[in-house]
Parts: C-alpha cells; sequence; structure tokens
C-alpha cells in the first residue's frame, strides 16, 4: 500500500535536499508529447509543473481561415480518440444557431456512434494505463477488441479514427445495411470480454494496492478546478452533460451516471469500467430502434451563421467539450474556442500528486486519461 | 476471484469500514439491477447513492429562470449591461468591478456560481473581451460573463483564479494567445509559445516565416 | 552445384553452395550478412505526438502485429532504438527535442514519417503558426508514409520498403576501395 506522507508537503523554495527530475517531453507515462517538471526529495513528490505547448498546433487560428464544414473536420484531431464527439459538438452548434432540425434517424445513429467511440476510446484508455502499471498484458487484450469497434467504423464511414462522420445537417452517408448487425454481434461478444478485463487487473490484489487510496480529489476541488468527464464523477461531481443538458437522443434513453465516492486512483478507473457497461446499455436500447429517414436534411452550399454567439456543450470520453463560436454573420467564425476537458484535469496533478511517490504518479495520471492533443489544440 | 477480494479486505485498510456499511445497502441495489441488465458488479462501491441525493438537492433547489436570473442581477448591479437575445443569460461587467462582481456571484447562496466551464478572450477592434461561461453545480443554472479591457496596447484584468482555481490556468493560455495581463495572477507564464512569439489569436497577428496564408 | 547465377543470387540473399549431413556452405558477400541482420532487427522508439501514434500502437499490438517482420518491441530510449517513427506533427517547441532524440540513437539509424503531418504539415499546412511544415526540415527522412492517419497496412508495408533499403546499403565496398 502507497503511504502518503503528509509531513513532506512543502511548496515554495527549493530546499537544499530537493532536486529536479524531468519527465518528458518524450515518456511513455505521459501519453503524448507533456513535460513534467517535478521538484522531488529521494522518490517523494513536492511539486509538479506540467509544461504544455510540445504538440500546439493552433486550431483556433486556422478556423478563422475555414468554413464551418471545414472545422468539423479539423476537430477529430483534437481529441482523436473521441473524434465524433468533437465532431458532432461543432454541427450541433452550427444546427443550434441556424436552427435546424435535424431528422430522428440522425439523432440516433449519432447517439450510437458516441457510445461506440466512448468504448473505444475507454478500451485504449484501459490498455495503455494498465501498461503504464506495469501490465503489458494489457495492451494486447484492449487493443485487439478495440479492433472490432473500428471495423464497425470502417464499415460505415471508411475510416478507422479520424471519423469525419458528422457534418452540418446530419451524417454524412447513411449507416451500412450490416451496422446493426455487427454492433450487436459486437456487444455479445464484448459483454463476456469485459469480466476478463476485470478479472486481470481491477480485482488483481497488486493493482489495486497500487491504486487504492492514491491521488484523492475531494468534490470541491473537482468543482473547483472544474475536473469533468469520469475523473470527475468519481470524485462524487455529478457532470455529465449527457444528464444535465441532453443533446441528440440522449432524452429517450434511460441510463445511469455512475457516480464515485472516495475520488482516488482506483474510484477513477472503476467509474470508466462501469461506463463501458453503461454504454452497451444504451446502445442497445438504441440499435433496434433506429427510425427510418433521411440522414441528412439539405443545408445551403455555403454555411452562414447569423451575427452572435453560440456555446455547445457535449460529453467527450474524457469530459466536458465545449465549442465557442462567436460570429460576425460572415462564411467564416469571427473566434472559435474549444474547451477541452483535458486542460481543466490535467492542472490538478500539482494538487493531488504532492507528498507522493513517484510511481504513484504514474498511477495517477493513469486514471486521468489524458490526451495532449487535446489539451495544447 | 473471490479470494482475491477477501484478501483486499485484510490489505485494503485505507477504506473505513462505516462507508462500506452505508453503502452496503445500495450496493445490493445496484447489484440486482445489474444482474437483470446482465451486468456483472465488481470491486467496491460505485454507487446510485451520491446521485440519489443529488437529484434530491436539485428537486429542493427550484432553479431560477433566466428571467429572474438577470433581474437578481440587475437588481444589485444597475450599471452591468444585459444582453437581450442570446442563447444564455449574458451580462458584461465593467473591469473594474468585474472581481467583486465575481465574488459576490459565487458566494451568494441563491445563485452560487461554483464552476468555471471555460473562460476565453476575444480579440475586437477596440478592446478585448474575457468570456467566462459559468455554471451552477447546485442549481444547475447557466450564465455568460463578459468583460472589456481598456484598450488593446495595455489590456490588463483582474484575476479570478483566487475564486475559481481552474481560471489560473486558462488565464495563461489567455495570457498567451492574446497578451492580456491578468493583476494579481500567481503565476503568469506562457504556456504554448515563448516569448519571442507575438500574441497569434489577436488580429493583427502577422508571421511570413512561420505561416503559409492562404 | 556450381555457382548460381546472378539473377538467382539477387532473389536469395544466401545462395545454397552445398548441403551435407549436419549443415551445408553458404557462400554471400559479407555486405550482404551484415545487412540480413541489421534489416529483421530494427526496433523502433516510442515516439508519438498526435493521432498517428495510436494507428502506430495499433500495429504493434495483436492484430497487425509488427514482431513478424522483426520490428520486435519499441523502446522507450533512444539508446536502444534503431529507428523512429514520426508519428504526428512537430511543432517548433518540439523540433529541437525530435532532433536531440535522433542524434542520440547509435548509428545506423533510419526515420519513418508517418502520415500527412510528418510528411508536409498535412491538415495544419496553411494558416497555422506553430507546426513545421514536415518533418524533414528536422531530421532527415527515409520512407514516407501519406495518409491521416495511414492504415496500419500502410504502415507495415513502410516497414517492408524500410528493409528492402536496408538490404541495399553498402558497408564495406567503400572502405575497401579506400
Ligand atoms: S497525419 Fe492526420 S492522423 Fe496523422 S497525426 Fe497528422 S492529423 Fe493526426
Amino acid at each position: 500500500m502507497a503511504e502518503f506522507s503528509e509531513k513532506y508537503i512543502i511548496t515554495d523554495e527549493i530546499k537544499a535536499d530537493e532536486y529536479l527530475v524531468n519527465i518528458g517531453p518524450q515518456h511513455p507515462s505521459t501519453h503524448g508529447v507533456l513535460r513534467l517538471l517535478t521538484r522531488l526529495e529521494g522518490e517523494i513528490v513536492h511539486n509538479v509543473e506540467p509544461h504544455i505547448g510540445y504538440i500546439h498546433s493552433g486550431i483556433e487560428k486556422m478556423t478563422e481561415a475555414l468554413s464551418y464544414p471545414q472545422i468539423v473536420h479539423l476537430t477529430d484531431r483534437m481529441d482523436y480518440l473521441s473524434a465524433h464527439m468533437n465532431n458532432e459538438a461543432v454541427c450541433l452548434c452550427v444546427e443550434n444557431a441556424l436552427q435546424v432540425e435535424v431528422p430522428e434517424r440522425v439523432k440516433y445513429i449519432r447517439t450510437i456512434f458516441d457510445e461506440l467511440q466512448r468504448l473505444a476510446s475507454h478500451q485504449l484508455w484501459w490498455c495503455a494505463s494498465g501498461m503504464d502499471l506495469g501490465a503489458l498484458t494489457a495492451f494486447f487484450y484492449g487493443l485487439r477488441d478495440r479492433e472490432d469497434i473500428l471495423d464497425i467504423f470502417e464499415e460505415t464511414c471508411g475510416a478507422r479514427l479520424t471519423l469525419n462522420y458528422s457534418v452540418p445537417g446530419g451524417v454524412m452517408f447513411d449507416i451500412h445495411p450490416n451496422f446493426q448487425k455487427s454492433v450487436k454481434a459486437f456487444i455479445t461478444k464484448f459483454r463476456k470480454k469485459l469480466p476478463e478485463y476485470d478479472k486481470l487487473l481491477t480485482d488483481n490484489i497488486i493493482f489495486q494496492n497500487r491504486t487504492k487510496g492514491v491521488g484523492v480529489l475531494s468534490k470541491e476541488d473537482a468543482i473547483a478546478f472544474g475536473v469533468t468527464g469520469p475523473t470527475g464523477r468519481a470524485s462524487g461531481f455529478s457532470c455529465d452533460v449527457r444528464k444535465h443538458h441532453p443533446y441528440s437522443a440522449y432524452p429517450y434513453i434511460k441510463f445511469d451516471e455512475k457516480l464515485g465516492t472516495d475520488g482516488d486512483s482506483f474510484m477513477r478507473w472503476k467509474v470508466r469500467m462501469d461506463e463501458m457497461w453503461e454504454s452497451m446499455n444504451i446502445i442497445e436500447q438504441l440499435i433496434d430502434n433506429i427510425p427510418e429517414g433521411d440522414f441528412a436534411v439539405k443545408m445551403k452550399g455555403v454555411i452562414k451563421l447569423p451575427e452572435g454567439e453560440f456555446y455547445q456543450r457535449v460529453e467527450s470520453a474524457r469530459g466536458e467539450f465545449g465549442v465557442y463560436i462567436v460570429s460576425d454573420g460572415k462564411k467564416n467564425p469571427y473566434r472559435v474556442k474549444f474547451r477541452s476537458p483535458g486542460f481543466s484535469n490535467l492542472f490538478t496533478i500539482n494538487h493531488i500528486a504532492k507528498g507522493w511517490k513517484i510511481a504513484d504518479l504514474v498511477a495517477i495520471m493513469a486514471t486521468f486519461d489524458l490526451v495532449i492533443p487535446d489539451i495544447d489544440r | 476471484m473471490k479470494r482475491g477480494r477477501e484478501i483486499v479486505g485484510i490489505v485494503g485498510k485505507r477504506k473505513p469500514d462505516s462507508v462500506c456499511k452505508t453503502s452496503q445497502r445500495f450496493d445490493r441495489m445496484v447489484n440486482k439491477k445489474n444482474k437483470v441488465k446482465g451486468n456483472k458488479d465488481i470491486g467496491l462501491s460505485v454507487t446510485s447513492r451520491n446521485k440519489e441525493v443529488n437529484l434530491a438537492q436539485s428537486e429542493t433547489n427550484q432553479a431560477m429562470t433566466n428571467e429572474q436570473l438577470i433581474e437578481q442581477l440587475t437588481s444589485a448591479n444597475p450599471d452591468a449591461v444585459v444582453k437581450q437575445g442570446s442563447q444564455y443569460p449574458e451580462i458584461t461587467v465593467a473591469h473594474d468591478k468585474l472581481h467583486a462582481f465575481m465574488q459576490n456571484i459565487k458566494s451568494d447562496s441563491s445563485l452560487a456560481f461554483d464552476y468555471l466551464v471555460c473562460e476565453t478572450g476575444v480579440d475586437y477592434p477596440e478592446f478585448i473581451q474575457v468570456v467566462y461561461h459559468l455554471e451552477s453545480t447546485s442549481h444547475r443554472h447557466f450564465m455568460v460573463v463578459k468583460a472589456n479591457t481598456e484598450n488593446r496596447e495595455t489590456a490588463t484584468l483582474d484575476t479570478v483564479s483566487d475564486i475559481w482555481p481552474t481560471a489560473e490556468f486558462h488565464e495563461c493560455e489567455i495570457y498567451d494567445l492574446l497578451g492580456i495581463r491578468f493583476n494579481n495572477h500567481p503565476n503568469l507564464r506562457r504556456y504554448f509559445l515563448d516569448d519571442t512569439w507575438g500574441h497569434p489569436l489577436r488580429k493583427d497577428f502577422h508571421d511570413d516565416i512561420h505561416v503559409v496564408e492562404r | 552445384m556450381g555457382i548460381t547465377s546472378k539473377k538467382e543470387f539477387e532473389k536469395n540473399d544466401f545462395p545454397v553452395l552445398d548441403s551435407y549431413e549436419g549443415g551445408s556452405i553458404i557462400l554471400t558477400q559479407l555486405d550482404a550478412l551484415v545487412n540480413w541482420a541489421r534489416s529483421n532487427s530494427v526496433w523502433p522508439l516510442t515516439f508519438g505526438t498526435r493521432c498517428c501514434a495510436i494507428e502506430f500502437m495499433a500495429v504493434g499490438a495483436s492484430r497487425h502485429d509488427m514482431a513478424r517482420f522483426g520490428y520486435e518491441v519499441a523502446r522507450a530510449t533512444p539508446r536502444q532504438a534503431d529507428m523512429i517513427i514520426i508519428s504526428g506533427s512537430i511543432n517548433y517547441k518540439m523540433a529541437p527535442v525530435l532532433k536531440r532524440l535522433y542524434d542520440q540513437i547509435a548509428d545506423p539509424k533510419y526515420v519513418i514519417a508517418m502520415g500527412a503531418c510528418a510528411v508536409s504539415g498535412g491538415p495544419f499546412y496553411y494558416n497555422s503558426y506553430s507546426i513545421v511544415k514536415g518533418a524533414d526540415h528536422v531530421i532527415p527522412v527515409d520512407i514516407y508514409v501519406p495518409g491521416c492517419p495511414p492504415r496500419p497496412e500502410a504502415l507495415l508495408y513502410a516497414f517492408l520498403q524500410l528493409q528492402k533499403k536496408i538490404k541495399r546499403e553498402k558497408n564495406f565496398k567503400k572502405q575497401l576501395k579506400k
């Protein structure tokens, strides 16, 4: 059991027996190009300062020269593991601004894709964080099952990762005739596979000892730091956008918002595992009832938003994703801001990792599920 | 697997017993529910307990309508400008009153905006505007607050990072990309670029070396 | 058995001259032997910046399994690696880091630019102020793989092309001439 050493928490000036260790920007446990400047005494972390910007690409500036349908295709390069949710956010924002009502069929298809994408993202998180904690088998198990979802994506929209499936007004093409069949087959299969995941890691005593009680984030802190998604929900912060501000087909279905109690690394883990069950329940409620109809409404060739400001929030796999568009009535936006969940989540790391050992810092990072281009944009 | 859990019971001493006991009932409920759905419940307690409490709370705290919200805000701050016909209630505050206003809407229990969703800046020809998207986690209402800097050259504004800690990092980002300096900010540094760069999100940013324009 | 024809020699690296019980004689060039060994044990560095890194992970995992071709495991330190797969975009802050990683790899070293970003800047070519327009502005690139992201099969094809390239190398001839 990892020990929390409270007496070592000292913040400000660097003492004689402290030293600085630089983790990253190229380090496997930072899940990308994040740099953590840690101040240690022995193995104990005194301070963590995240340095970002190693993959900053100026997407917000780029959007100012693009038209709205073009912006959609840039968004899945940010949080590529929840590509479809990002696409959907921009589409919903544009549709709301123009007051276009999309067909029911589109809503159902988008929601099913959301949940499939969430499953794929959590699977990847599971295998990557298992790898961080020293279980290489997880890597192979997780990616093996993820390929099945990618096959479904590929069948319908031709892409595996960067889907580009949503467009303002609907989806790009209709679903593949086999779509329902293969989704159902996948769910039956994955319901059997998921207990394997638990057997391998969740019930594993070594794993539990490394994560239980480590890196506790209280509910008040989660709200104050704006920590959303499974990470925030593990602390008991009810922040599910699907529940509180439902969009697409979420108003029609019943599902539980999984809330944790203690907010430690194990609870963050557990909430994500439970969300996978919940996602499958959501898909099962929708998959047989996809209504007939068009898969898109006809939009104008050149989409111009009315003057004003529009904000749309969706629940991506990492938390609340927001799009803020300021329009001056032209075909390009005046300013676009993407509120990325990772940005807010990352900066709590200093708050909760202080006093833990450096190996616990890796466990905390693993359960935060960070995607760096999402933070840097 | 059962054996594994027993061992955990001994080693996992970090979990106070009281929590386990109170959540047992709910655990059982969740288990039952999950069994019906064919789920398998694993490990400890992700319960629906909190959710019930939260729902109960939000039911008792009847959310204000947007009109009531604006009325309450304008009666307290008569010189704030309210924009009509926007997606969410939207209010513009003078830059010297910003900090007091923000403090007030967070601590006032009928408003209780405790969750800063998003903070961002927009560059306009005469001033730079900072936009705060705020939500109350107890009442679930949503509001947009705006503050303009005096001019574009010496753009300064008071920080709100002492009210919402998350603002500290959003403000660093705004400083980096738009060049607004925040007074009293604990650690204002550039996140993405270094000091040789201008502020790229300003409309007059030009860079012939790095940018291929189209 | 006599000496094999040139054509046959090119087809197989090691023509078998004669077989006896308990062993056989192989006649080959030193270059071919070294390149054969090198090309079948190229270990990549775990280096991923953007979305393409996920496809790179997929190539390493069960279905596609790059270990079949001798790209056995991805190493986390450049000192144990033979090649970099630049999977994702490089920006001006990252470019010096990439250069340093490349310098730390022991010779001979190879670079695969994976994805449109690493090839030319890709989706971030126009109007982006911080992306380097192609990783070959920073370090020399051996193989370019287009796509956004390239399919795993495309990366596997790039691996095979790199092996072909390694097999054509001349390590000893030049030195003898000198
Ligand atoms: S080429 Fe496309 S998929 Fe690959 S890193 Fe660049 S944006 Fe991502």
